[in-house]
């Protein structure tokens, strides 16, 4: 809607001009789509791999197209407000069930890869997780607790002796 | 034998069942070559039909006999002395288990019956119950099946004993159990009848109850369940050992938590020095796993474990996280709209086809489709992808239910004669998802024609666009019977632009003309009014809004809130005036079917640059829908026209309370709500202040339910503060016809 | 003492019975007639009036639109009488059952399309009339039968084919690329197979699968040389406000 964009250009150059648009926008869900590939996992597959060994590493391929029997795309596109887009894609060439070679594309690690997508940057506190060691001696002692009583089969209260109706469960 | 070409083949024993049935699952035909293996596969097959009880193959000479010992046929199916389960139910679940009349007659598998119904009175605590099945031979191999059945009566559970408990009291215990000894509400929640589930579940209750205090070593060490010989009465015991409570030093991460730890921490709720809270530790586990949700690990595993220290009673606890492999989503089916078209559906869904599995994406869009009001059941179903263990594919289930609601209210009033109110709303049109309403009202003093339209997905992000075009005409009588016209025709857009997934912001620009047609005899109001605007005024409203919308669902939320914000102002043409109004409704749900939902409304408006406030845009109160027990529209002190027309104020407050009540076959049909209420409001003219002094207060019961008829509301109530001239009708109703 | 409903139908003998349930059945009186057909599925069971008041009843559950009970009786009556002469009508009855095509009078005014509502109920239709003009080539329901398979192919085709533009619209195009690819793997040879492959060729190129997009180009153009797949699709009339 126009009257956003003539808001944004008179102000002068906030922080992340992205990220203010995207405030004022309105909301545009996400759209994710195809599999995500890794630095670490493209390394491990080497060519002469089976297509079910490329498959336990990269993932069941999402684009497998009809006329290229021979060919897997792994494809990896987001849009999520606020952020860069992302588009990524590589194929794995097959040649009688054998990995003849793969054009893949310098990858992120999966560090890089959460770290581009997530909203918050890391935060820098976090809560306290351990006492200190004053701390911990100044707890109180424990409760003393009788040792536990060897348990009778007939229980001490029971009101009624009648037959069990199931199995004593154990 | 030695195979030899068949001549001809024989059946013999064919009472009932048409030979063709025979013929088709022979693997042989007369001309074929017969061999053992044959004779054997012919065998198998004929016993696959389930039609004969026996089947022997003889060959004479090169002919193949097959002798059949036909199995009876079910001639009828019925049930003896059954009170707790109602008949056909129980013939119909038999039919499908495969006994029902003209299926065959196989004593297996109604000894399988018969157990089958002797463990569900189990289930319903009536260990009394005794099933004697009956099966009585009729002429041409035929059989009637009886199940004659002496339930008993119910057992009840006279004691409950929790044995070996010192940090608390039995009494406290037993409180967080489910099973009880009876009370006064056990004759609907049946919470008195013993079954081993609920005691199980009974039993969790007590560990995370123990878990919860820190606690960690608690341990049940047996239970005993004892009935009386006449299997009336039940006792339970059970016994535990506490072990002592420990107190959290420390918590830590472990495994791989993608680089983020920081991100991770900050979700932690343990208290280290705190006691150990079980609650606490599942609610970071899943604070965990729905962190890793959105970075795509859908089956990410976080599991506490406890490193403990008994003799200082201290305890650290470990979290380690497995994020384990990325799961896709390969398609999105849905089934069930055989109205709503599939896009409607589709475009609520956040979680897209080809994408990563992400369960805090689908949950939210099984609540937006729920919330769209058109199923009175949304459910999804994940199934896996064959060949791909990292893929599966969603089916969402929906049950499509009337969403067109057509309200006709005749009424007479002294003043209106007779006046015929109706309006037609239909959500969903032609499966298309959008709204369409025509409200005509033709009473005598004031005739009113509106149409609106509201399509939600304007754009493919979902920006709405809603259309209203109205025609109002009133002619109020005046004390000496002559009339006059007012009329305004008009017309607004209003566009909702999403701002997150809970949040519209509105914004709409409308024009309005009022025409007040001849002057003599107008009623002092109306003739303020033309002194200040002429004959013919005009405004161009601007509204602008926002709302907040988190219900779970749309017909009949039990938990969430709703918070709507609107104003609409006309700051130039004739008429000039700002109009607020506010809601928010919030709804508590307290557990086991109880819902509390508490609705707050307010509404101001006043002219602008000295003009007065236009008096058709006033607000009304009293009634369904606003402060129940009083006359739709009569509320607030001058409210009331000389003519007695009911003219509302420009100020408004209404505050509903509504304790909804489990009602039994609630839960089949959502739309059934049993309530009681607590209402208080008042409506208050230009001139004098909101005096909260003046509210009007009422209370009583109502029911709400989308009957397959149509909407119907329905209380009845009484007055708690009312001044002795105000309107009363305890009881009010609506209804109105679904189509 | 008066002998109950029940009673009655027990004494009266099956035919004359069977009879009356057709007169019923004739003045539209479903209720009576379905009634009157259950009692004789049990009591003639296993003769041919019961198979035949069984498929009456089938064809009278569905007249009333009650379509759970007719599936349930016509798949009952498969079951028990596999070799019936009357199966070749069975399975086509139960494609009809499923074949739920009519939307209302207004359909064909507001142009509510079958290609966008429920597809497990047309793919149950389509597998039964398949059964049906496979194990019965020459019975006098396959013609119809297959008929309505080629309007359920398109359908289905068509579905895939709305379900990827609409994911073209949002941005979704390995979506896209993949309902594209469906309707042409599983419905090859139907009206909407071009504009399929149309948008299999607009997907690839917003990935960037230039190699994809060519070839998937070069098929649309040898098998449909003659389409002229404009870019994008016309958005409805304005007028049209559902």
């Amino acid at each position: 809607c126009s009257t956003v964009e003539s808001v944004t250009s008179g102000l002068n150059e906030p922080a992340s001009l992205k990220g203010f648009i995207a405030f004022v926008s309105p909301y545009k869900p996400d759209v994710i789509q195809g599999n995500v590939v890794t630095t670490e996992q493209i390394t491990q597959v080497k060519p002469g791999m089976t297509k079910v060994q490329v498959k336990e590493i990269l993932g069941s391929p999402l684009i497998t197209d009809p006329f290229h029997a021979d060919r897997w795309d792994y494809v990896f596109t987001l849009k999520r407000q606020g952020f860069d887009d992302q588009q990524r894609a590589f194929a794995v060439v097959f040649e009688k069930d054998a990995v003849l070679k793969i054009d893949a594309p310098v990858l992120p690690s999966e560090d890089e890869f959460v770290a581009s997508i997530s909203r918050k940057k890391l935060p820098t506190s976090t809560p306290k997780l351990e006492l200190t060691d004053a701390e911990r001696a100044a707890l109180p002692p424990p409760v003393a607790i009788a040792a536990p009583a060897a348990s009778a089969v007939v229980l001490p209260g029971a009101t009624r002796a009648y037959p069990p109706l199931e199995p004593a469960a154990p | 034998i030695e195979p030899f070409q068949i001549r001809d083949i024989r059946v013999e024993g064919l009472q009932r069942t048409d030979p063709g049935s025979v013929f088709s699952v022979m693997p042989f035909r007369v001309g074929d070559s017969y061999s053992d293996e044959k004779a054997a596969a012919a065998l198998r097959a004929l016993f696959a039909t389930g039609l004969f009880k026996d089947v022997r193959i003889d060959v004479e000479g090169d002919v193949v006999v097959v002798i059949v010992d036909e199995r009876a046929t079910i001639a009828s199916v019925n049930f003896l002395g059954t009170k707790e389960f109602d008949k056909d139910t129980l013939v119909k679940a038999l039919k499908d288990a495969g006994i029902g009349e003209g299926l065959p007659f196989d004593k297996a598998i109604v000894d399988r019956a018969e157990q089958e119904i002797k463990r569900q009175y189990l289930g319903h605590s009536l260990y009394a119950a005794e099933v004697v099945t009956t099966v009585t031979p009729l002429e041409r191999n035929r059989v009637n099946v009886t199940f004659k059945v002496s339930e008993g009566d119910v057992a009840h559970i006279r004691d409950i004993r929790i044995i070996g408990a010192k940090a608390f009291s039995e009494s406290k215990l037993i409180d967080q159990l489910d099973l009880t000894t009876g009370g006064w509400l056990t004759w609907y929640t049946k919470s008195d009848r013993y079954s081993r589930t609920k005691l199980n579940a009974d039993l969790e209750k007590l560990r995370a109850f123990y878990l919860n205090k820190g606690y960690l070593e608690f341990d049940i060490t047996s239970t005993q369940v004892t009935i009386s010989p006449d299997k009336q009465t039940i006792s339970v015991t059970i016994a535990v050992t506490e072990g002592q409570p420990y107190v959290v030093t420390a918590v830590r991460l472990e495994g791989n938590y993608l680089g983020r730890d920081a991100q991770f921490k900050n979700l932690i709720t343990i208290k280290p020095g705190a006691s150990y809270h079980g609650d606490d530790v599942t609610a970071t586990t899943r604070a965990f796993t729905d962190l890793f949700g959105t970075y795509g690990y859908a089956f990410a595993h976080v599991e506490p474990r406890t490193e403990v220290d008994r003799k200082t009673g201290q305890v650290v606890v470990v979290l380690v996280a497995d994020p384990g492999r990325r799961a896709y989503v390969r398609r999105v089916n849905l089934s069930g709209n055989t109205i709503t078209r599939d896009e409607v559906i589709r475009r609520e869904f956040r979680q897209f086809e080809s994408a990563w599995y992400d369960g805090s994406k689908i949950k939210l869009s099984r609540d937006r489709v729920d919330r769209l009001g058109f199923f009175s059941s949304v459910d999804v179903d994940t199934n896996d992808v064959p060949g791909a263990p990292d893929q599966v594919d969603l089916t969402v289930n929906v049950v499509e239910k009337p969403t067109g609601n057509l309200t006709l209210a005749a009424g007479y009033s002294q003043a209106d004669k007779i006046s015929l109110t109706g309006s037609i709303k239909k959500e969903n049109v032609f499966g298309s998802g959008n709204y369409i309403a025509l409200d005509v009202s033709t009473a005598h003093t004031n005739k009113n024609l509106s149409i609106s339209e509201t399509n939600p997905y304007f754009t493919d992000d979902g920006i709405s666009r809603t259309f209203d075009i109205y025609y109002r005409t009133s002619r109020p009588l005046n004390s000496s019977g002559d009339a006059y016209a007012v009329s305004t025709p008009g017309f607004d857009v209003r566009f909702g632009l999403p701002y997150s997934e809970y949040d519209t912001v509105f914004v709409g620009i409308g024009a309005e003309q009022t025409h007040i047609g001849s002057l003599q005899g107008v009623p002092n109001s109306y003739f303020d009014f033309v002194g200040q605007f002429g004959s013919y005024a005009n405004s161009y409203p601007i509204t602008a809004g926002w709302s907040r919308d988190e219900r779970d669902s749309g017909i009949s939320p039990t938990a969430g809130r709703y918070i709507r914000a609107n104003t609409d102002f006309s700051l130039w043409g004739d008429v000039q005036y700002a109009r607020m109004n506010g809601q928010v409704t919030q709804y508590f749900d307290l557990g086991n079917h109880f819902s509390l939902g508490v609705n707050a409304e307010v509404g101001y408006g006043t002219g602008l640059n000295g003009k007065e406030y236009p008096v058709f845009k006033n607000f009304y109160g009293g009634g369904l829908g606003s402060v129940r027990v009083f006359e739709q529209g009569s509320l607030g002190k001058g409210t009331v026209d000389v003519t007695g027309a009911f003219i509302g104020g420009s100020k408004k407050l209404n505050i509903n309370n509504e304790l909804y009540i489990p009602v039994p076959g609630a839960d089949k049909d959502k739309s059934l709500r049993l309530f009681a209420f607590l209402d208080a409001g008042n409506v208050w003219t230009e001139h004098d202040h909101m005096d909260l002094g003046t509210l009007r207060a009422s209370a009583g019961l109502g029911l709400s339910w989308t009957s397959p008829v149509g909407p119907f509301k329905l209380s009845y109530g009484l007055p708690i503060r009312a001044e002795p001239n105000d309107r009363i009708q305890r009881f009010q109703f609506q209804v109105g016809t679904a189509f | 003492c008066g002998t109950t409903q029940a009673e009655k139908d027990a004494a009266t003998p099956v035919e004359k019975l069977y009879a009356d349930a057709m007169d019923d059945a004739e003045g539209a009186n479903y209720d009576r007639a379905i009634k009157a057909l259950d009692r004789i599925e049990g009591k003639a069971a296993g003769s041919i009036l019961a198979q035949q008041a069984q498929l009456e009843l089938a064809y009278l559950y569905w007249k009333t639109a009650d379509k759970v009970q007719a599936l349930a009786t016509i798949d009952r009556f498969i079951k028990l009488h596999p070799s019936s002469p009357a199966l070749d009508y069975a399975l086509y009855l139960r494609g009809v059952i499923n074949f739920n095509d009519d939307l209302g009078w207004l359909s064909t005014f507001t142009g509510q399309n079958l290609a966008e509502r429920d597809q497990a109920a047309a793919r149950e239709s389509y597998q039964s009339f398949k059964q049906l003009s496979e194990q019965f080539p020459d019975s006098k329901y396959t013609p119809d039968a297959r008929i309505r398979m080629d309007f359920t192919v398109n359908m289905l085709a068509e579905y895939e084919v709305r379900v990827a533009n609409y994911y073209m619209r949002r941005g979704a195009y390995v979506a896209a690329a993949n309902r594209a690819k469906e309707s042409v793997i599983e419905f090859p040879q139907t009206a909407s197979t071009a504009e399929a492959l149309h948008v299999m060729v607009l997907s690839y190129d917003k990935l960037g699968l230039t190699q994809l997009r060519d070839d998937a180009q070069r098929v649309l153009n040898k098998n449909f040389p003659d389409s002229t797949f404009s870019d994008t699709k016309p958005k409805s009339a304005w007028w049209k406000f559902w």
